[in-house]
């Protein structure tokens, strides 16, 4: 089949430029470093500091665990991956590989979707290994921590990456640069923090699904704003990506 | 009807006109030059051809089907080599074959066996190198492997033998000849001397339109100035027989080099009948008289003048 | 320090192990790697092994030079 045949093409593209080396080690780094810090560094600090002034701590619990998995994930892992893999078809155009692929009868669309495809498996693949990592390591320090309510901003901060990651994939459509889609995906978080200045936005941003993880972990539950961004986001990916592989469809290849 | 049929093809980048009503067809079983210039639009044909790109006007048929801009259907039926053809630099050749084949979409049991006779003929078979370390003239080789992996009805080669070396083109040419039993084969070029080798039809592209079309003979046979040949014992003679050539009008643009004098005329018989004349009647025997048939490359330079 | 090192034990094994393996995968593809002349060589070695982490990352995505 063309697109299993393509799929593993770019599987094999990842895996010997060491994409998938680096996006396994990071995503690895994160799960571990995440507990780790949550754990140990109130105590750290408490070592480090002078005697004489006394700092005063909250014992950490789980919620710190995740909190620091959450932010890792946001400030280093989404930024490694768009970073990693922002030159999905840079190359593709400027070497003119592609035009063999097209000129075999391949459909532009296997192509694009083909690639979207390794984009979003490799998101899921890297996110939910680390948070395997948190997870064991939260239950092993933080043993007294409940589970319920965990899955629900775990899926909110996956769901926002699939967003990132689909957002990638049709700038790269657009902009034939190799950073101009990380560029562009950096813009719309901006924009999206932009738009958080006003309530109503932000009630309907589906930022919300990066920045409210702890609070959603605290609450156990989600709420109708929530579930706005949830739908917002998954408009986005379809809107994206569609209107993506139309574009691609129509663009020149050299 | 010929495999490929190009009819009233018009192109514009902006205000330039590139392609200003082309007409040509390939016939089968046939290895078809195409001749021009530099940026004369060679490369934007076959890029439409191949529905890379989007023509302003004017059809072309591959196989009797109609080509359209994007995911043509056409393409099934063609085998493409780009000038300067890049790959996958991370797969090695039998990867690369493997995945042209998988994806030309064609159901293959003998699969492996295809890759490998296509290796085998442009010289790659052993070779577990990845692309990357590849030389151009590899590249080149693989380029025809690869365009061959569909057994197509058409392989349009771009260029093929402009960035190689004389062994590489020669090499290249060869792969060519073998691969016409099969498949007809349009290429373009400039170096004029290919084309004598492997051609049997050509056609002129000039100033956007076709100026010329049809086999090597034929062209040469219209082309208009003919060249003919005096050769003289010695130096003496030529003088002698040149001053009194220049002073007949047909004649008159007659050089003199050496012991050769030799000029053009829009028919060589005449021209040579008088020259025969005239050599009578000095009473001087020449070495040798000759009629030149004109060369492609003259042929060419005429034509687009 | 007062810190209980067993405690730290099974998280910072894998840890170290990562970094092991990042380093030595980043300064084998240093060793082979044609593209890159000697001078280039030692300066990425350098980046590699004495910037912790984003060392050996940094080269294998720029650093490379492969295509």
């Amino acid at each position: 089949m063309r697109y299993a045949a393509f799929i593993r093409k770019e599987l094999k593209e990842q895996l010997r430029n060491y994409k998938f080396f680096i996006t396994g080690i990071v995503f690895a780094f994160i799960g571990l470093l995440s507990p780790l810090s949550a754990r140990f560094l109130p105590e750290l600090l408490e070592n480090l500091v002078d005697d004489n002034v006394t700092i005063i701590l909250a014992e950490p619990t789980h919620i710190d665990s995740w909190m620091q998995f959450f932010s890792n994930i946001n400030q280093i892992g989404l930024v490694v991956f768009v970073l990693l893999f922002s030159p999905v078809l840079a190359k593709e155009y400027s070497q003119g590989t592609l035009v063999h692929m097209v000129t075999k009868g391949l459909p532009r669309t296997t192509i694009y979707m083909a690639k979207l495809t390794v984009l979003l498996l490799t998101w899921t693949a890297a996110y939910w290994f680390s948070y395997t990592v948190t997870l064991g390591y939260t239950l092993l320090y933080f043993p007294e921590g409940p589970l319920d309510g965990l899955i629900l901003p775990a899926v909110s901060l996956y769901t926002f990456g699939l967003m990132l990651a689909s957002v990638l994939m049709g700038a790269a459509v657009l902009f034939k640069s190799s950073y101009a889609p990380l560029l562009a995906v950096a813009g719309l978080v901006g924009l999206l923090f932009i738009g958080n200045l006003f309530p109503l936005f932000q009630e309907w941003s589906p930022l919300q699904l990066a920045t409210r993880n702890v609070e959603i972990l605290i609450l156990a539950e989600g709420d109708a704003s929530l579930v706005r961004a949830f739908i917002l986001a998954s408009l986005l990916i379809l809107v994206v990506s569609l209107s993506g592989a139309a574009l691609f469809k129509r663009k020149p290849l050299q | 009807m010929g495999v490929l049929e190009v009819s009233g093809l018009k192109k514009a980048f902006g205000d330039q006109v590139v392609l200003d009503g082309v007409d040509f067809s390939v016939r089968e079983g046939s290895i078809f030059g195409f001749i021009g210039k530099n940026g004369e639009g060679k490369t934007t044909t076959m890029n439409i051809a191949l529905g890379l790109l989007k023509a302003d006007q004017g059809r072309i048929t591959i196989g009797g089907e109609t080509v359209k801009y994007g995911d043509t259907a056409t393409n099934r039926l063609v085998g493409y080599l780009p000038d300067v053809p890049e790959f996958y630099s991370f797969l090695t050749a039998r990867e690369y074959m493997k995945l042209c084949l998988d994806v030309s979409g064609i159901e293959r049991k003998r699969g492996k066996q295809k890759i490998a006779e296509l290796l085998d003929m442009v010289g790659l078979e052993d070779n577990k190198k990845r692309i990357s370390h590849y030389s151009r003239g590899m590249k080149q080789r693989l380029g025809i492997a690869q365009a061959l992996i569909n057994d197509p009805l058409l392989l349009i080669c771009d260029e093929p033998t402009s960035a190689l070396d004389p062994i590489g083109r020669q090499q290249l040419l060869t792969v060519l000849k073998k691969v016409k039993d099969k498949t007809t084969v349009i290429f373009s070029t400039h170096i004029l001397s290919d084309v004598e080798t492997v051609c049997d039809e050509v056609a002129i592209l000039d100033a956007g339109r076709i100026v010329r079309q049809g086999s090597i003979q034929e062209l040469k046979a219209q082309t208009e100035t003919e060249k003919w040949s005096l050769l003289l014992e010695n130096e003496a003679e030529a003088l002698t027989v040149f001053s009194v050539l220049k002073s007949d009008a047909r004649l008159a643009n007659a050089v003199l080099e050496g012991c050769t004098v030799q000029g053009t005329s829009p028919d060589s018989k005449a021209a040579m009948k008088t020259v025969l004349s005239i050599v009578h009647t000095l009473s001087v025997v020449p070495l040798r008289l000759e009629r030149k048939e004109p060369t492609i490359e003259e042929v060419f330079m005429e034509v687009v003048q | 320090m007062m810190l209980n090192m067993m405690d730290y034990l099974p998280i910072i094994i894998p840890l170290v192990l990562l970094q092991l393996v990042l380093l030595i995968t980043a300064l084998v593809h240093l060793v082979r790697n044609e593209q890159l002349n000697q001078s280039n060589k030692i300066i990425w070695a350098l980046v590699i092994i004495f910037v912790n982490l984003i060392g050996p990352i940094i080269y294998l995505i720029f650093g490379r030079k492969e295509d």
